[in-house]
C-alpha cells in the first residue's frame, strides 16, 4: 500500500513537472530553440531560384552561396550563376545579431567592374525578384518581435507549436504579425504566414526536410504570395556543412575573382 | 597600334590553356547579341546611332588557374559604315592563392565610389565617339596589363603595370554627329612609342571594413586627354604624363550612403591662349555622393562634382572652377522585369546639361527591351554642344 501511494506520488510529481515545464515555455522560448537550432558553423550550397508569375510564366536564378557564422553573426557570399543578364553578379553580406549593428552590405557588379557598398538597413525589401526579403533570407533577430505561443497542433504529421510573431517596431511596408508553425522535434518552422496590413500577404513552406550530416534542413523552400499570386521556390542542392571555409572567402576581393575554389 | 612581344606570347599561353582545357573540361560560353537604334528629335529626324554588337565570353579553371576571353563584334551604320569589326574585348589569365593573385592580360579597371564621373577612375580609357550616350561595357577600353593583389588582414593592395599606352577614342571627324568642330587645324597626334619607359604604374590600397570602405591610390601615367601644341597656325595633339593622388571612400548611414572621392592630378598641360598654347597646372578633381535606398526599390543617387585648376591664369581656355550636379533615379516594378530610370548631368556655371530617361522591360530572363529619351540642354558648354543631338532610342538585348 506505501508503495503504492509512493508510485502515484511519483507519477504525479512527473506529470505536473511536465505540465509545468510545457506551461513555462513561451513563445520566445521556443523562437530562441528555433534560433539555436544547429545548421552547422559552416554552410555551402547551390539554390535554383524559381520565380513563378500568377499566369505561370518561370524565371529561373542559380546562385552559389557560401555561409560562416562568428558566433551569432553570420557572414555570406553569394555568386549568380544564371540568367544570361546578371551572372557574376555577386552579393555579401555581414549580418550581425545585435539589432543595433547594422548589416554591411557589398554588390559586385560584373558590366560595371565594380563593388558598390549598399545600405544594410533595407532589410524588407525583396531580394532580386523572389518573394524573400533578405530578412526572410537571413537571420532575423528574435528580440525583434514580440512572440506568443498560441496553440500546439499536428502539421503534415508532425506535433507544432503555433506560434505568433509581432514586430516591435513596424514600418511602411513591414509584415504585422507571423503565425509560424515550429516542428517540435527538430525545432524548425515549416510552415509560417505572413501577414500585412492587407491580411495574410504569403505563406512560407519548408519541404523535403533531410538529415545532412546531423543537420536537419529543407532542400525545398517555397513561398506564395497571395496578394498578387507570384510565388518563389527555392531548390537547394549540393549542400554542405562544416566543411572548412577561409575568412578570406568573405571579403570583397573575392567577389571580383574569377572564380571562388573552396 | 603594335603590340609588343610580351603580350603575342601572352595570347599563344592563353590559347595553349584554353584550348588544353577545352580538351580536359569544357569551355564556359556565355554573351549577349543587342542592337540600338536612335533618332534625332530635331530636323529632319536622322538616325544618329544604329549600331549591333555581339559579345561572345569564353572562361575556364583548372587549380589555381582561372581564363577569361571575350570577343566583340560590332557593326555601326553611323559612323562606321556598317563594317563589321572584330576584336577581342579582354583576355586574361589569372592566378590565385589565398592571400595574392595575378591577373595578366587585355582588363578593364574601374576604381573609385563615382557613377558615371571619372574621378580616381583613371587606368582604363574612354571610347567618346557617341559622347556619353554608350553603356559603361561599351565605353570602357580595356587595357594590357599586368595586376597584382595582396590581400592583408584589413586591407588589398593592387599594384598594376600597363606597359602600352592604349589611346581614347574620340569622334573622328564631322561625318560623326557627336564630332564638335575645333575651329583650328589640328594634325593627328603624336603617338607615344611601345617602350619600357613610357609604362604605367599605379597602385592602390582598400580597405573594406564594418561600417565603412575606403581606398588610397596613385599612379605616374599617360594623360588621357591630348594637349594641343600650338605651331604657327596648325595644333598638333600630345599626350603628357601625370602624376595623381587619389582617396575615396563610401559610408552607410541607415537607408543612406555617402561617397567621397578626390583625387589631385600634378603636371597637367592646359590649353590656353598664350604663346605655346598650354600652361602645365596641378589640378583637384572632388566628387561628394549620397545614395539614398528608401525601400520599395526605389534607388535616389546624387553627386556633386567640382574640378579646381590651381594658380589659374586667364589664359587658360577652361574655368578655374567647373561644378556639375548629377541626380539619378530608379524605381523597379513588377518583380524587377521593368525598371524606369532618370539620369541628369548638370553643369552649374553654363547651366548646361544632359538628360536620359530610360525603361528596361525584361520580357524574359534572356530578353531585355529597353527605350528611352536623350535630352541636352543650354546654350554654352560640353553638354550644349549636342543640342542638336536630342533623340529618342531603342534597343533590343539578347542574353545567352
Amino acid at each position: 500500500m506505501r508503495n503504492r501511494i509512493l508510485l502515484v506520488f511519483l507519477l504525479l510529481i512527473l506529470v505536473l513537472g511536465t505540465v509545468v515545464q510545457a506551461a513555462e515555455l513561451t513563445g520566445r522560448d521556443i523562437m530562441v530553440k528555433v534560433d539555436n537550432r544547429d545548421d552547422g558553423d559552416t554552410r555551402k550550397a547551390k539554390m535554383v531560384m524559381t520565380l513563378i508569375n500568377n499566369v505561370g510564366d518561370k524565371r529561373i536564378r542559380e546562385v552559389v552561396s557560401y555561409q560562416k557564422d562568428y558566433g551569432k553573426d553570420t557572414k555570406a557570399i553569394m555568386i549568380f550563376e544564371s540568367p544570361g543578364d546578371v551572372k557574376g553578379t555577386g552579393y555579401l553580406s555581414w549580418e550581425y545579431d545585435d539589432e543595433d549593428k547594422e548589416d554591411n552590405r557589398w554588390l559586385y557588379m560584373p558590366a560595371l567592374r565594380k563593388i558598390r557598398r549598399i545600405s544594410g538597413s533595407s532589410n524588407d525589401d525583396y531580394f532580386m525578384g523572389t518573394d524573400f526579403t533578405y530578412d526572410d533570407m537571413g537571420d532575423r533577430n528574435v528580440d525583434e518581435d514580440e512572440h506568443t505561443l498560441l496553440r500546439e497542433e499536428e502539421l503534415n504529421g508532425y506535433q507544432c507549436w503555433v506560434i505568433q510573431s509581432i514586430p516591435k517596431e513596424i514600418d511602411e511596408g513591414d509584415y504585422t504579425k507571423k503565425i509560424s508553425w515550429i516542428r517540435q522535434d527538430i525545432a524548425m518552422a515549416i510552415k509560417t504566414d505572413y501577414y500585412n496590413e492587407y491580411g495574410l500577404l504569403k505563406t512560407y513552406q519548408a519541404k523535403d526536410i533531410v538529415e545532412i550530416d546531423g543537420i536537419w534542413t529543407p532542400k525545398q523552400r517555397l513561398m506564395v504570395n497571395k496578394q498578387d499570386e507570384h510565388q518563389t521556390i527555392i531548390d537547394m542542392t549540393e549542400l554542405k556543412f562544416n566543411v572548412a571555409m577561409d575568412d578570406n572567402l568573405f571579403r570583397t576581393s573575392m567577389l571580383k575573382r574569377g572564380n571562388i575554389r573552396y | 597600334m603594335r603590340k609588343p612581344l610580351v603580350f603575342s606570347l601572352l595570347i599563344i599561353v592563353f590559347l595553349i590553356f584554353a584550348v588544353n582545357n577545352v580538351l580536359a573540361q569544357g569551355l564556359q560560353f556565355d554573351g549577349f547579341l543587342e542592337s540600338y537604334y536612335s533618332i534625332k528629335l530635331k530636323d529632319d529626324h536622322d538616325f544618329i546611332g544604329e549600331r549591333s554588337r555581339f559579345r561572345l565570353n569564353l572562361r575556364n579553371s583548372s587549380d589555381n588557374m582561372y581564363m577569361f576571353a571575350s570577343l566583340n563584334g560590332v557593326s555601326n551604320g553611323i559612323i562606321e559604315d556598317d563594317e563589321l569589326e572584330v576584336e577581342i574585348h579582354e583576355a586574361y589569365l589569372e592566378y590565385t592563392q589565398p592571400l595574392w593573385d595575378v591577373k595578366i592580360g587585355r582588363q578593364i579597371y574601374s576604381w573609385g565610389k563615382a557613377d558615371g564621373v571619372r574621378i580616381t577612375d583613371v587606368l582604363s580609357p574612354c571610347d567618346y565617339s557617341e559622347f556619353i550616350t554608350r553603356d559603361f561595357d561599351e565605353i570602357r577600353i580595356p587595357v594590357d596589363s599586368v595586376k597584382y593583389r595582396y590581400l592583408f588582414p584589413m586591407a588589398d593592395l593592387e599594384l598594376v603595370w600597363i606597359p602600352t599606352f592604349t589611346e581614347p577614342v574620340y569622334p573622328g571627324d564631322e561625318d560623326n554627329p557627336w564630332y564638335v568642330e575645333k575651329g583650328i587645324k589640328v594634325n593627328s597626334a603624336e603617338e607615344v612609342e611601345n617602350e619600357l619607359g613610357n609604362s604605367e604604374l599605379a597602385a592602390r590600397l582598400s580597405f573594406y571594413l564594418n561600417g565603412i570602405d575606403f581606398s588610397f591610390s596613385t599612379a605616374y601615367l599617360w594623360d588621357d586627354e591630348a594637349t594641343y601644341h600650338k605651331t604657327g597656325a596648325t595644333f598638333t595633339p600630345e599626350y603628357h604624363r601625370l602624376r595623381f593622388y587619389g582617396l575615396d571612400l563610401s559610408k552607410p548611414v541607415n537607408d543612406f550612403v555617402i561617397r567621397f572621392e578626390s583625387a589631385y592630378y600634378q603636371g597637367k598641360y592646359f590649353s590656353a591662349d598664350n604663346n605655346c598654347g598650354l600652361l602645365e597646372r596641378d589640378y583637384v578633381h572632388s566628387l561628394a555622393g549620397l545614395d539614398w535606398y528608401p525601400g520599395n526599390n526605389w534607388t535616389v543617387t546624387t553627386q556633386l562634382t567640382n574640378k579646381y585648376i590651381f594658380d589659374y591664369e586667364d589664359e587658360i581656355e577652361e574655368d578655374e572652377s567647373q561644378t556639375i550636379l548629377t541626380l539619378n533615379l530608379s524605381k523597379k516594378f513588377y518583380r524587377e522585369t521593368l525598371e524606369l530610370a532618370n539620369m541628369v548631368y548638370y553643369e552649374t556655371d553654363e547651366r548646361d546639361g544632359f538628360n536620359r530617361i530610360s525603361l528596361d522591360y525584361a520580357v524574359n530572363d534572356n530578353l531585355h527591351f529597353l527605350t528611352g529619351i536623350d535630352y541636352f540642354f543650354g546654350d554654352e558648354g560640353e553638354f550644349a554642344n549636342y543640342d542638336d543631338n536630342d533623340s529618342l532610342w531603342v534597343k533590343v538585348k539578347y542574353n545567352f
